[in-house]
């Protein structure tokens, strides 16, 4: 595939594949602008199908995937190569609904069916590329294609040798200190709805992990599990210790010390392993003992399986 | 009651190189002995049954996973080599001690089910005016009642659940709170029949009832526990001690150890006094009745439970394929049919010979050479295979004319404390260890257990073969 031998994002387009200055316009709009320029230039088979195979990748989640910044994109069934188009808008492109979702920066990436790599490296080098939203800013007030695709050329995504852990990664953490109580740990849970909370000591380092089964666990001990006849806990009786408990019981006496961590280098499929070798549902991405971010094997799955 | 030395031992011998190198050994060691025996001049029978009993008691040291599989090829061998025939296995294979284990895990699955654990680990969790030591003391006395009442791995099994619980709410690290449980367990196990498979083989073989058991066997059990407490209790008196600071200062912010609900312990509570009950009269119902002597003791915990499976059908089943550890069950009954093949070889014979012809015909050295030997034996070798081979020479010596009682007794003593010098020295350590691991991640070090371990061991043993020397003057003959 064309993309292994390449080491920029800029050697899989030319400027005639940028639509520069677009005004204001919806994602549909956009994808089948997009869309019928690179049929044009016969870089995909018809404009309809990648369009339709756009959207629908699109229906299972917005890639908008920084600030001002969409990856849309889809894999086709005969597509030999990695192909790339890119839009800019001043005004604004409308991906999602809410306040942050008009983009300046459109990077729509399709891709043969059976190459989960291509999609996934493009993907890190763009966002990597574009993590400062000021730079999609500049990249947006650019008048020409020529110069959209020369700010690429010049150093802005190069593709990775692999995909590491931090390019997979969800950097927006919610942590807690593990002097913090177990009502604010309760609190976190009900408020965001989240399975587990990373704990970190009085130095942000990452010492464990509390979910819902540490909080369950704290009223449903083991010997209260033995019973078959569940009348004695009908009511929740054993629950009432465990909020009377609430303010006093610290995170640092409850949190699993049980967490897999990964090294925000490691390549991807790295992280693939250690979810299947620990039987968890998420492991942690570190920065020698500080957490930087997390992956859940669903993220992983869709990135790979879906992008 | 499923429990397995497996999931500890297993990442033991995971890798075919560690099979390997042990298998080999096992293989050398059986030849040697083979042909010692030989040498010794037993006949070729005889040296078939040393050779695959030597095979089997090697396997489960080396290959504690691998022992059913090893126990199976044996018994086949043995048949093959006309060394035993099926009468014979089935006579040795020992099938009333095996269905009245079979009862007995029946019932105490129905006790977990009930609450009746439940109950005696909120009990000692809500105790008032509780400390470090008392935390201790109590535990460690429930763990050996317990034991003596259903049997030493279940009590293990509940008794370690309550160590974790309060540790892990302490924020104490167990080991020490554990392995003082699982002494305790040990030691109680020998103060009745139903408290180690070793006791009951021991009680059926040797014709003792329960009552002779409560007799001679629990008053030594009890002052041996108190002596083995002392010695663990002074041993971690640094760790009780933290215990008891950590206790207090959460005493003092009126947090408790755990939750609590409210248990319906009475009918589990039913239960367990009904088959205890039963057990403990066996044998004045069998002289009311004029049954076989242990008929009835045998027959108690069927009793139990198969009421237990017609009042809570709905689990009978559960009961029957989940409680029942027919893993450990059917290794126990090759086994006891293999060290029947050395009986009925006349091997054990040779061996009572060879054993009085050394250690002499007088109890002041017969019962410490039995309880050293078979607590040294205990110590690294499964009790119950031990104890197998032991009992036809300690029967033999009783037909000799020997006072049999203290004999016996010395035998269940050794095989249950000598269970405590060694981390895999009792099913009931490698149980809490597994637990210990599996929740933990931590593992003892074979000489961090040792060193206590020794000591435990000796107290116990010698308090055992004092009581048993001075209790031998009114044990009854014959």
């Amino acid at each position: 595939m064309a993309e292994n031998n390449t080491s920029k994002v800029s050697s899989l387009f030319t400027a005639d594949e940028v639509a520069c200055g677009l005004k204001a316009m919806d994602r549909a709009e956009c994808v089948g602008l997009l869309a019928k320029r690179l049929e044009k230039r016969k870089l995909v088979g018809d404009a309809e199908s990648v369009v339709r195979a756009v959207m629908e990748r699109e229906e299972l989640g917005a890639t908008v995937v920084a600030p001002g910044l969409a990856v849309p994109h889809a894999r086709m069934e005969g597509q030999e190569r990695i192909v790339i188009a890119v839009a800019t808008s001043r005004e604004g492109i409308r991906f999602t609904d809410g306040a942050d979702g008009a983009v300046n920066l459109v990077v729509m990436i399709i891709t043969g069916a059976q190459a989960p790599g291509a999609y996934l490296k493009v993907l890190s080098a763009v966002v990597r590329a574009f993590a400062d939203p000021s730079v999609i800013e500049k990249v947006a007030r650019i008048d020409t294609a020529e110069g959209v695709w020369e700010f690429f050329d010049k150093g802005a995504g190069v593709l990775p040798a692999f995909v590491t852990a931090k390019d997979m990664m969800n950097p927006h953490l919610l942590t807690l200190k593990n002097t913090d109580t177990l009502a604010k740990a309760i609190d976190v849970f009900c408020r965001h709805r989240v399975a587990r909370v990373a704990i970190l000591d009085s130095d942000g380092e990452f010492v464990g992990i509390v979910g819902e089964e540490e909080i369950l666990k704290l009223s449903l001990p083991e010997y209260i599990l033995w019973l078959d006849d569940l009348k004695p806990i009908l009511q929740f009786e054993p629950f009432g210790q465990t909020l009377k408990d609430e303010h006093v019981t610290r995170l640092a006496e409850i949190m699993s010390p049980d967490f897999v961590t990964v090294s925000e280098d490691a390549p991807a499929i790295q992280v693939a392993r250690e979810l299947m070798l620990g039987k968890v549902r998420e492991v942690f991405v570190t920065r020698g003992k500080k957490l930087i971010g997390t992956i859940r094997l669903h993220d992983l799955l869709q990135r790979v399986f879906r992008g | 009651m499923i429990f397995s030395r497996g999931y500890f031992v297993d990442s033991l011998d995971a890798s075919r190189q560690k099979i390997a190198l042990p298998g080999a050994l096992m293989l050398l060691l059986t030849a040697l002995i083979a042909g010692m025996t030989w040498k010794l001049g037993l006949d070729s029978r005889q040296v078939v049954s040393v050779s695959v009993f030597t095979l089997i008691v090697l396997g489960t040291l080396f290959f504690w996973s691998f022992r059913l599989a090893i126990a199976f090829l044996g018994v086949a061998a043995l048949l093959m080599a006309n060394v035993l025939n099926i009468r014979k296995f089935v006579e040795s294979s020992t099938l009333e001690v095996i269905l009245f284990l079979v009862g007995m895990m029946v019932v105490v699955g129905a006790l977990r089910d009930l609450g009746f654990f439940t109950w005696i680990i909120q009990l000692i969790i809500g105790a008032p005016g509780m400390t470090g030591k008392r935390f201790i003391v109590v535990t460690a006395v429930t763990s050996a009642l317990l034991a003596c009442a259903v049997d030493e791995v279940t009590s293990i099994l509940f008794i370690a659940v309550l160590i974790f619980q309060v540790c892990d709410t302490l924020k104490l690290k167990p080991t020490p709170y554990l392995i003082i449980a699982v002494m305790a367990t040990n030691v109680g196990s020998s103060g009745t029949m139903l408290g180690n498979p070793v006791g009951i083989f021991i009680g059926t073989k040797a014709g003792l009832s329960f009552e002779d058991f409560m007799i001679w066997a629990f008053p030594v059990m009890l002052v041996s526990l108190a002596l083995t407490m002392a010695t663990v209790m002074f041993y971690y008196r640094r760790e009780i001690a933290e215990f008891d600071t950590q206790l207090q200062e959460r005493k003092k912010r009126e947090l408790g150890l755990g939750p609590q609900v409210k248990v319906a312990y009475g009918p589990g509570l039913a239960v367990l006094l009904g088959t205890v009950g039963l057990v403990a009269v066996h044998h004045r119902l069998e002289l009311l009745l004029d049954l076989e002597a242990n008929t009835v003791l045998l027959i108690a915990p069927l009793i139990s439970a198969g009421i237990i499976m017609i009042w809570r059908r709905d689990r009978a089943r559960h009961y029957v394929e989940n409680e029942v550890d027919w893993w450990t069950l059917v290794f126990f009954m090759l086994l006891f049919a293999v060290a029947g093949t050395l009986e009925h070889t006349q091997v054990t014979d040779r061996m009572a010979d060879g054993f009085a012809h050394h250690m002499g015909r007088g109890l002041g050295r017969l019962v410490p050479g039995i309880t050293v030997i078979s607590a040294l034996g205990s110590a690294f070798v499964d009790n119950v295979v031990f104890v197998a081979a032991f009992v036809p020479v300690v029967k033999n010596l009783a037909e000799s004319g020997i006072h049999g009682m203290p004999l016996w007794w010395a035998l269940l003593f050794g095989a249950c404390y000598g269970g405590n010098i060694t981390m895999i020295g009792s099913t009931a350590n490698i149980v809490a260890l597994g637990m210990l691991e599996k929740r933990y991640r931590s593992r003892i070090r074979f000489f961090e257990w040792l060193k206590v371990g020794v000591l435990a061991g000796i107290v116990s043993c010698a308090f055992a073969i004092v009581g048993v020397l001075i209790l031998s003057r009114w044990m009854p003959h014959g």
